[in-house]
C-alpha cells in the first residue's frame, strides 16, 4: 500500500523473467490436488455419460421431458463455458490493464466447448422440425437441424481458434523453457513463432478479429437456441426480448465463472501474485452492473406481459414466474439480482477476495436454476403446435438420472479445463509481461502514484 | 482562542510544496493549512491524507425519502379515488414500482448534490482570505492558525518565493500585500 | 490512446473561454437564420393553438403523429450526454474531458425540447394541469399512476432534474474561474453560480467523488427514461407495438442517435470555436469505435423486433408488418433506416482513416440521425393506421405544414439554445482539461515515449 491509499499490485514489480519462470513452473509442477481434481472430474464425466444413456433408455426417447435436464445442462454450459471467452474479448477491446491476468482465466473455458457441443448434437436428435409451428426458421428446409448445427460447429471452431491464437506466444515460451523437443507438443503448437514485430502485429490483429467474430457467433447461436429450445416450444410465448435476456444473463454467468475460477486459481493454482484485488474489484463492478441488467431485461418482459393481460399472457406469467416454477424463479431473482445488488453495492465488499467470490458462486447457482426453469418450460408443454395454452402446465421435477447427468457434465467441462491447464499457462505469460512496461510507480511531489500508459 | 487566516500565493507547484515544508518546519501540522488550486492535483501531492466525508450517506437518505414520496403518491392517489381500470387491482404493485423507482432516484440525485454542497461547505457568502490569481494558475497555501501564531505562519509562508501574501486584520478586513504595494507606488 | 496538446495553464483558459469573448460572423449568421426558423415555429404553435388540432394531419384513430415522433426522437438525442459523460467518468477514460460538458448541455436542451412536444400535441397545453392535480376537485379524481402516461412525465422530470444538477455541479469550478475574470452583470451571475468556491482540497475531492457518484446514479435513470417512453407504446395492444423488446430497443436506438449527435456537435464546435487542440481526431476515432458496437447492437434489436413480430403468424401483426416493409411510404422509410443508420455509416466507421476524418464523421453522424428520425416514425405510425381490425376503421396519416414547421423548429431551438449557452458558459470544462494536464505523465518504453496518466481510485 502506498502512502495515499493506492494499492500497488505485486505483479507490476516482477521482471519479465520472473513472470515467465512462474508461468512455466505452473505448467511443470502440478500437485496432487490437481491429479485428484482430474480423477474426480473423470468419474463425474463417466457418471454423466451413463446417465445420459440410461435415463432416456428407461423412460423412452420419444418422451420430450426426458431431455429436460440434458437441455438444462446444455443451456448452463452455453451460458458459462461458451460465454466466458466473450468476456476475454470484451476486456481486450476495452484495453484496460487490470484485465491482463484475467483474460486467460476467462478464455481457458473455451477448451471445454466440446462438452456443450456434444450435448447439442445429442439434443438435435430429439428436436422437432420447425414446420407448422412458431419458429424463426419460418419452415426453411432442414431447419432447425442443419442450420443450427452449422452455427454450432462454427462457434466451437472459432472458440478453439481464439484460444489457440491467444496461447501461441505462450506455447513458444513453453517450447523454449519446458520442452525443447522439436517434435513435442509445445513446439508443434508454437510453430515458427519467434516474436518478431510482424508476428506480434499479425497476432494482435488476428486475436481481435477472431474474438469479435466469436462474440457475433455466440450472440447468433444464443438467439437460435432461445428461439428453438424455449420461445418456439412454449405456445403463446413470443417475447422478442428473450434472446437479449438470454445473452445478457449468459454474460453475467461468464463474469461469475471467471471470478470463481480466479479465486480457485489464487487458492490452489499458484496465481495469487497475478489475480489480486484489482482484478476482483474490476470483475465485481461488472458483476454488479450485470446484476442490474438482469433485472432490467426481466422487468422489461414482465411489465409488457403483465400490462397486456390477455388470457394467454396471464397463464404464461403463472407458468413462468408465479405458479409452476415459482420457487425456482425466487431462487433466480435472489441469486442473480438481489445478491449482486445488495452484496456488491458496497465498495469494501467489491474490493475483497471473499465477497465477489461468494456472490459469483451464488450467481452461478442462480443461473443454473434459471436454465433448469427455462429448460423445464421448453420440454414439458404437451402441444407445441398450439398458438397458446389456456391451462397452466404442471411443474416438472428431476429424477436421479437428471441430477447425476447435470453434475456429471458440469464435472466433465471442469475436467477438460483442468487438462487444458496442463498445456496452457493461466494466467497468460505474454499478456501479463506486456503490461509491466506500461505501468509505473512514481513519486509525484509528496505522493506515491501509479502511472498507466496507453500506447494507442 | 480565535483563529485567523493567512494566504500565501505561489507561482508554481515546486514553490507551493516548498512553502508547505517551511510551514511544517515552523511547527505547524498538516491540519493547520489548506491548498487552493484551480484544478485537482493527484491526491497526496501536498502531503494531505485522503479526506473524510459523509457524502455517501446523502444519496441513501435521499433515496429513502424519494421512495417514501413515490409510495405516498402512488398509493394515495389510488386510494383517494378507488377506481378499477383495465382490470388492474387497486394498489397495483408493478406500475407503482415505476413511479417509486423514479422517486427514489430523484431523491438520491437531489440529496447527492445537497451533500456535495454541504460537505464542500458551500455556498459561502464571503470569499474571505482569497486571491484571484489562484484561478489563473497560482497555488494558494491558506493557513488557519490561532491569533498568537499568525506571525509565525506568515513568516513561514514568506520564507519561500511568493507572488502575494493575503491576511485579515483584527477588524476582519482583507489585506493584500500586492495591493498595498500598488497603492504605495 | 492519448494524444496531447502542449498547452498549459492560462493558454488553456484563454482558448476555452474564447467563445465567451469573441463572436465570429458565422455565429451571427447562424443566430439570424435560427431566429427566422424559430419565428416560424412560434407562428405555427400560435396557429395550431388558435385553430385547433384540425390544422395537423391527426385524425381518428391516429392521434400520435409527427409531434410524438419528434418527442421520442429528442428524448433519444438527450441520451448522449449521460452516455458519454457518466460512462466515461466511471471508466476513467481520459478522452472524455473535452466532450462531457457539451454532451451534458445537449442532454438538457434536447430534453427540454422533447418535453415541449407532448404539451403542444395536446392542442390545449394549459389543460395538462389535470395531469398533476385532481381533475374533479369535488370527487377527488386523481391521475391514475397505473397508466404509462403518468410514468413518462415522472421519468423525464427526474432525468431533466438529475442532468441539470449533474451539469451544474461540474460547472461550479468554472464559474469561480469566470467570477475572477469578469465584470458587470457577468460577474454578478458567475459570483452567484460559483457559490463562493475557492478550490481547496476538500472541495476538489468532493467534486471528483460527486462526478463518480452522480454518474452511477444517473445511469439507471437514463436507461429508465427511454424504457418508459417505449412503454407508452408497448403496454398497449396495438399491433407491432406490444413487444417486450421495445424498452432496450428504444434505449440502444437513443444511444445510437444521441452519440451520433455528439459527433455532429463536436465537429461544429471545432469548426465554430477553433477547438482543434481539444476536440482531436482521437476523440472522433474513439466515439466512432463505440458507435460501431452500439449500431450493431441496435441492428440486432431491430431485427429481433421484426422477426418476433412475425414469429406468431398473427394476421394483424403480419398485416402491419407487410405494410411496414412493402408499402409506400414505409418501405422507403425502412430503406432510409437501414441505409442511413447502418449500411453506410458502420462500414465507414470500421476504418481508422475515416474515423479520424472529421468531415466524414460529421456527415455520417448526420446521416444516422436522418435514419433514426425515420425509424421513430416507422415504429409509431403503421400500428396506429391499422389499430382496429375492421378495414373501414383503417386510416392514413399525412403531416401538415404546421407539423413540419414544428419539427424543423425543434432542431432550430436546440441549436439556438446551444449557441446561447456557449456565449455564457464554457462549452468545454476548463478545470477538467487542466486536471488532465496535471495528471499527465510519460513512460519510456525503449525508444518510444508512451503518454500515460496518473490513476486515482
Amino acid at each position: 500500500m502506498s502512502s495515499h491509499g493506492h494499492s500497488v499490485p505485486r505483479v507490476w514489480s516482477l521482471s519479465p523473467r520472473e513472470i515467465a519462470t512462474d508461468g512455466t513452473r505452473r505448467i511443470r509442477e502440478l500437485g496432487s490436488l490437481y491429479r485428484l481434481g482430474i480423477i474426480i472430474a473423470a468419474v463425474l464425466a463417466v457418471v454423466g455419460v451413463i446417465s445420459l444413456i440410461a435415463g432416456p433408455l428407461l423412460q423412452g426417447y420419444s418422451d420430450r421431458s426426458v431431455w429436460t435436464y440434458v437441455t438444462a445442462v446444455f443451456f448452463f454450459l452455453m451460458s458459462t463455458v461458451a460465454a466466458a471467452p466473450c468476456l476475454s474479448v470484451a476486456l481486450r477491446l476495452a484495453r484496460g490493464h487490470w484485465r491482463r491476468p484475467v483474460n486467460r482465466v476467462a478464455e481457458i473455458w473455451a477448451a471445454a466447448l466440446i462438452v456443450p457441443a456434444i450435448l447439442f448434437f445429442v439434443l438435435q436428435g430429439a428436436h422437432p422440425s420447425s414446420a407448422d409451428r412458431n419458429s424463426i426458421w419460418m419452415g426453411w428446409p432442414a431447419s432447425p437441424w442443419l442450420w443450427s448445427s452449422i452455427m454450432m460447429i462454427a462457434l466451437v471452431v472459432c472458440g478453439y481458434a481464439f484460444l489457440y491464437i491467444s496461447a501461441r506466444p505462450d506455447f513458444a515460451i513453453l517450447r523454449d523453457q519446458v520442452d525443447s523437443n522439436p517434435n513435442g507438443f509445445f513446439a508443434r503448437m508454437a510453430g515458427p513463432w519467434r516474436g518478431t514485430l510482424k508476428q506480434w502485429a499479425v497476432h494482435d490483429r488476428a486475436l481481435s478479429l477472431v474474438g469479435v467474430f466469436y462474440i457475433m457467433l455466440f450472440i447468433g447461436m444464443m438467439t437460435i437456441i432461445a428461439s428453438d429450445f424455449i420461445i418456439g416450444m412454449v405456445p403463446g410465448y413470443h417475447s422478442s426480448i428473450f434472446p437479449v435476456y438470454w445473452v445478457v444473463t449468459s454474460f453475467q454467468a461468464a463474469i461469475a465463472l471467471t471470478l470463481v475460477t480466479s479465486a480457485v486459481l489464487r487458492k490452489f493454482g499458484g496465481a495469487e501474485k497475478y489475480l489480486e484485488l484489482d482484478q476482483f474489484w474490476g470483475l465485481s463492478k461488472m458483476l454488479l452492473a450485470f446484476g442490474l441488467l438482469w433485472f432490467y431485461f426481466w422487468w422489461s418482459e414482465f411489465i409488457i406481459t403483465w400490462y397486456g393481460r390477455m388470457p394467454y399472457e396471464v397463464n404464461f406469467l403463472k407458468f413462468m414466474f408465479f405458479e409452476t416454477y415459482l420457487w425456482l424463479f425466487v431462487m433466480v431473482i435472489g441469486f442473480c439480482f438481489l445478491t449482486p445488488l445488495f452484496g456488491l453495492m458496497w465498495n469494501f465488499i467489491r474490493r475483497s477476495y471473499m465477497g465477489p467470490t461468494i456472490v459469483g458462486s451464488l450467481v452461478l447457482v442462480g443461473n443454473l436454476a434459471d436454465r433448469i426453469r427455462l429448460a423445464s418450460m421448453g420440454t414439458t408443454v404437451d402441444d407445441i403446435y398450439a398458438h397458446y395454452f389456456l391451462e397452466v402446465p404442471d411443474t416438472h421435477f428431476p429424477g436421479v438420472f437428471d441430477v447425476l447427468l447435470t453434475v456429471g457434465f458440469i464435472g466433465a467441462a471442469v475436467g477438460v479445463v483442468l487438462v487444458a491447464m496442463r498445456f496452457i499457462a493461466v494466467p497468460s505469460i505474454w499478456e501479463v509481461t506486456g503490461g509491466i512496461w506500461l505501468r509505473a510507480q512514481r513519486q509525484y511531489k509528496k505522493a506515491e502514484v501509479i502511472v498507466i500508459g496507453k500506447p494507442e | 482562542m480565535a483563529f485567523r487566516e493567512v494566504l500565501g500565493v505561489y507561482k508554481d507547484l515546486d514553490s507551493a510544496v516548498a512553502a508547505t515544508d517551511a510551514f511544517a518546519d515552523a511547527g505547524f501540522t498538516r491540519e493547520d493549512f489548506d491548498v487552493l488550486t484551480n484544478a485537482p492535483y493527484p491526491e497526496g501531492a501536498f502531503g494531505e491524507e485522503p479526506g473524510r466525508h459523509r457524502l455517501f450517506m446523502f444519496p441513501l437518505i435521499g433515496a429513502a425519502s424519494g421512495f417514501s414520496v413515490g409510495l405516498l403518491i402512488t398509493a394515495g392517489t389510488q386510494l383517494a379515488y378507488p377506481l378499477v381500470t383495465y382490470g388492474m387491482p387497486l394498489l397495483s404493485i408493478p406500475p407503482m414500482i415505476v413511479i417509486m423507482y423514479e422517486g427514489t432516484m430523484l431523491g438520491a440525485l437531489i440529496f447527492t448534490v445537497i451533500g456535495v454542497l454541504f460537505e464542500s461547505r458551500l455556498p459561502r457568502l464571503n470569499l474571505g482570505v482569497y486571491d484571484p490569481r489562484i484561478t489563473y494558475g497560482s497555488i494558494g497555501i491558506l493557513a488557519r492558525v490561532p491569533e498568537d501564531r499568525l506571525d509565525a505562519a506568515e513568516k513561514a509562508l514568506r520564507s519561500v518565493e511568493h507572488e502575494n501574501i493575503v491576511t485579515e486584520n483584527d477588524q476582519g478586513e482583507i489585506i493584500s500585500e500586492n495591493e498595498a504595494r500598488g497603492a504605495q507606488a | 490512446m492519448q494524444e496531447r496538446h502542449s498547452l498549459r495553464g492560462e493558454a488553456i483558459t484563454k482558448e476555452l473561454l474564447r467563445p465567451l469573448t469573441q463572436t465570429p460572423m458565422v455565429f451571427w449568421i447562424a443566430v439570424i437564420i435560427l431566429g427566422g426558423v424559430l419565428s416560424a415555429f412560434a407562428f405555427a404553435v400560435g396557429w395550431m393553438f388558435y385553430w385547433g388540432l384540425g390544422t395537423t394531419g391527426l385524425n381518428t384513430p391516429i392521434f400520435w403523429g409527427f409531434m410524438i415522433t419528434n418527442f421520442v426522437f429528442w428524448i433519444g438525442i438527450s441520451h448522449a450526454g449521460v452516455m458519454i459523460s457518466a460512462i466515461l467518468r466511471l471508466t476513467q477514460a481520459e478522452w472524455r474531458r473535452p466532450v462531457t460538458r457539451a454532451a451534458e448541455v445537449m442532454t438538457i436542451f434536447s430534453l427540454m425540447t422533447a418535453m415541449l412536444f407532448p404539451f403542444l400535441h395536446t392542442g390545449r397545453p394549459w389543460r395538462t394541469v389535470y395531469w398533476v392535480f385532481p381533475y374533479d376537485f369535488e370527487r377527488g379524481v386523481w391521475p391514475d399512476p397505473r397508466g404509462p402516461l403518468v410514468w413518462d412525465p415522472a421519468a423525464v422530470f427526474t432525468y431533466l432534474t438529475g442532468s441539470t444538477l449533474f451539469l451544474y455541479t461540474t460547472l461550479i469550478p468554472d464559474m469561480a474561474l469566470l467570477r475572477d475574470r469578469s465584470t458587470g452583470w457577468r460577474k454578478t451571475l458567475y459570483t452567484i453560480l460559483a457559490l463562493g468556491w475557492r478550490g481547496n482540497e476538500r472541495q476538489w475531492k468532493l467534486q471528483l467523488v460527486a462526478g463518480i457518484l452522480l454518474s452511477a446514479l444517473i445511469l439507471p435513470v437514463f436507461v429508465s427514461v427511454h424504457s418508459i417512453v417505449s412503454w407508452d407504446f408497448a403496454v398497449s395492444l396495438i399491433p407491432v407495438w406490444h413487444a417486450s423488446i421495445f424498452a432496450p430497443y428504444f434505449v440502444i436506438g437513443a444511444v445510437h442517435s444521441g452519440v451520433s449527435a455528439v459527433i455532429t456537435l463536436m465537429a461544429l464546435m471545432r469548426w465554430l470555436f477553433g477547438f482543434h487542440n481539444y476536440l482531436r481526431e482521437e476523440h472522433f476515432d474513439a466515439i466512432g469505435r463505440l458507435l460501431v458496437v452500439v449500431a450493431t447492437g441496435w441492428i440486432w434489436f431491430f431485427l429481433l423486433d421484426i422477426i418476433f413480430a412475425m414469429f406468431t403468424r398473427d394476421p394483424r401483426e403480419l398485416e402491419v408488418m407487410y405494410m411496414r416493409i412493402f408499402e409506400w411510404p414505409y418501405a422507403m422509410l425502412l430503406a432510409f433506416v437501414f441505409v442511413f443508420a447502418y449500411i453506410i455509416p458502420v462500414p465507414v466507421w470500421m476504418f481508422r482513416k475515416y474515423r479520424r476524418n472529421i468531415k466524414v464523421m460529421f456527415w455520417t453522424s448526420l446521416m444516422v440521425n436522418v435514419g433514426m428520425w425515420a425509424e421513430r416514425y416507422w415504429l409509431i405510425l403503421p400500428g396506429l393506421e391499422r389499430k382496429f381490425e375492421f378495414t373501414f376503421m383503417w386510416s392514413w396519416y399525412r403531416p401538415s405544414i404546421v407539423e413540419l414547421t414544428l419539427v424543423f423548429g425543434s432542431f432550430a431551438l436546440v441549436t439556438f439554445l446551444l449557441l446561447m449557452f456557449s456565449k455564457i458558459f464554457p462549452p468545454v470544462a476548463v478545470w477538467e482539461e487542466k486536471e488532465g494536464v496535471n495528471f499527465a505523465q510519460d513512460i519510456q518504453v525503449g525508444k518510444r515515449t508512451v503518454h500515460a496518466t496518473i490513476r486515482e481510485e
